[in-house]
């Protein structure tokens, strides 16, 4: 056999055997099936009972004042932890302050009454404005008491005294003054798991 | 018994009788037990507090709570309670008494508090949860217990 026909024949077997697996392929039984799937986000959705705590007006030195409200988790994922920040602008009335109004604003406390955990104890809101406490959180007594986090569709209640500190001294720079405080509560996930 | 024993106990006593005497707001009559629930005003709760809060002072004062935290833990949470009542929130206010309760049980558990000082707190706890909870709701004390 010439180079020519080894050749040919060459060609001619390894058509066949594609044809043959291609072939193969249809020859047998087949089956398939279609998995349609779906990741859908859930929702974190913080809310609040009062969106104002507090509106009182004519208070001088060594008033206080208790507040209620209440943190809703609204949305169907768990919430990990809830993280307060503080901002605040003062209205000098007679544009005459030396010091800052928010370092006679103090929060006596910050009480979660279900997770019998104080949040904030005795801090000015001058000092707030640098801190960023945990609202919510694993507290020290769980899992006997309280809750981790907020879990979704459930609510914490909260107490805050003010006091407008009396410190004895010369005050009169605040007369006539305001101060808007706004606190902002930020809600974070739990940590991803295996599902 | 040393002398610090004699005195702490002699509080005690005379807490236990402060609190049952203060009970006296409450009718006695069964025939009116049965028909008309007393009311309760918010100065009742409010000296109900007041008692919670002396007794949790006084523990303080003779080294039953070990610590300050633990006390502030207790009185503020007593805050909390003191506030539903001057809202008007008397279900809030007994649900939040009712956890007070359980405040005082753990504080006990993990030995910040005296166990006997912590009984008689949580005792005292109970008797006027008890009470409030009978005026509001009309459920008695038995009931409250599982007797009926």
């Amino acid at each position: 056999m010439n180079i020519k026909k080894q050749v040919t024949m060459g060609i001619m077997s390894a058509a066949l055997g594609i044809m043959l697996i291609v072939g193969g392929t249809f020859a047998f039984f087949s089956d398939s099936v279609t998995s349609n799937n779906t990741f859908a986000a859930g929702t974190l959705e913080l809310g609040i009972d009062k969106p104002q705590l507090i509106n009182i007006k004519n208070i001088k030195p060594g008033d206080s004042m208790i507040r209620d409200f209440e943190l809703q988790n609204n949305g169907t994922l768990d919430i990990q932890k809830v993280v307060l920040e503080t901002d605040y602008k003062v209205i000098d009335a007679n544009g005459n302050n030396t010091e800052d109004f928010g370092d006679h604003i103090l929060v006596e406390f910050l009480y979660n009454v279900n997770n019998f955990d104080e949040v904030i104890f005795k801090t000015t809101l001058a000092e707030l404005k640098n801190m960023s406490p945990e609202a919510i959180n694993k507290n020290i007594f769980y899992p006997e008491l309280g809750d981790e986090g907020l879990p979704a569709g459930e609510t914490h209640d909260f107490i805050v005294k003010f006091v407008f500190i009396e410190n004895g001294k010369d005050q009169n720079q605040f007369q006539g003054d305001a101060l808007e405080l706004e606190w902002t509560f930020t809600a974070y996930q739990k940590d991803g798991e295996p599902k | 018994m040393k002398m610090s024993q004699r005195l702490f106990l002699l509080l005690t006593v005379i807490l236990a009788m402060g609190v049952l005497s203060g009970f006296s707001h409450v009718e006695n009559s069964s025939d009116q037990m049965n028909s008309v629930k007393p009311m309760l005003s918010s100065d009742d709760r409010k000296n109900d507090i007041e008692r919670l809060r002396g007794m949790v002072e006084t523990a303080a004062e003779h080294g039953a709570i070990t610590n300050a935290a633990t006390t502030r833990s207790l009185l503020v949470h007593l805050t909390a309670v003191e506030y539903y009542v001057d809202q008007g929130n008397n279900d809030k206010a007994l649900e939040q008494l009712r956890r007070f309760d359980t405040l005082v049980a753990q504080h006990q558990n993990i030995g910040t508090i005296e166990r006997s000082m912590a009984i008689f707190i949580r005792k005292s706890t109970v008797l006027i949860s008890n009470l409030w909870s009978q005026t509001d709701d009309g459920v008695s004390i038995s009931e409250l217990l599982g007797e009926k």
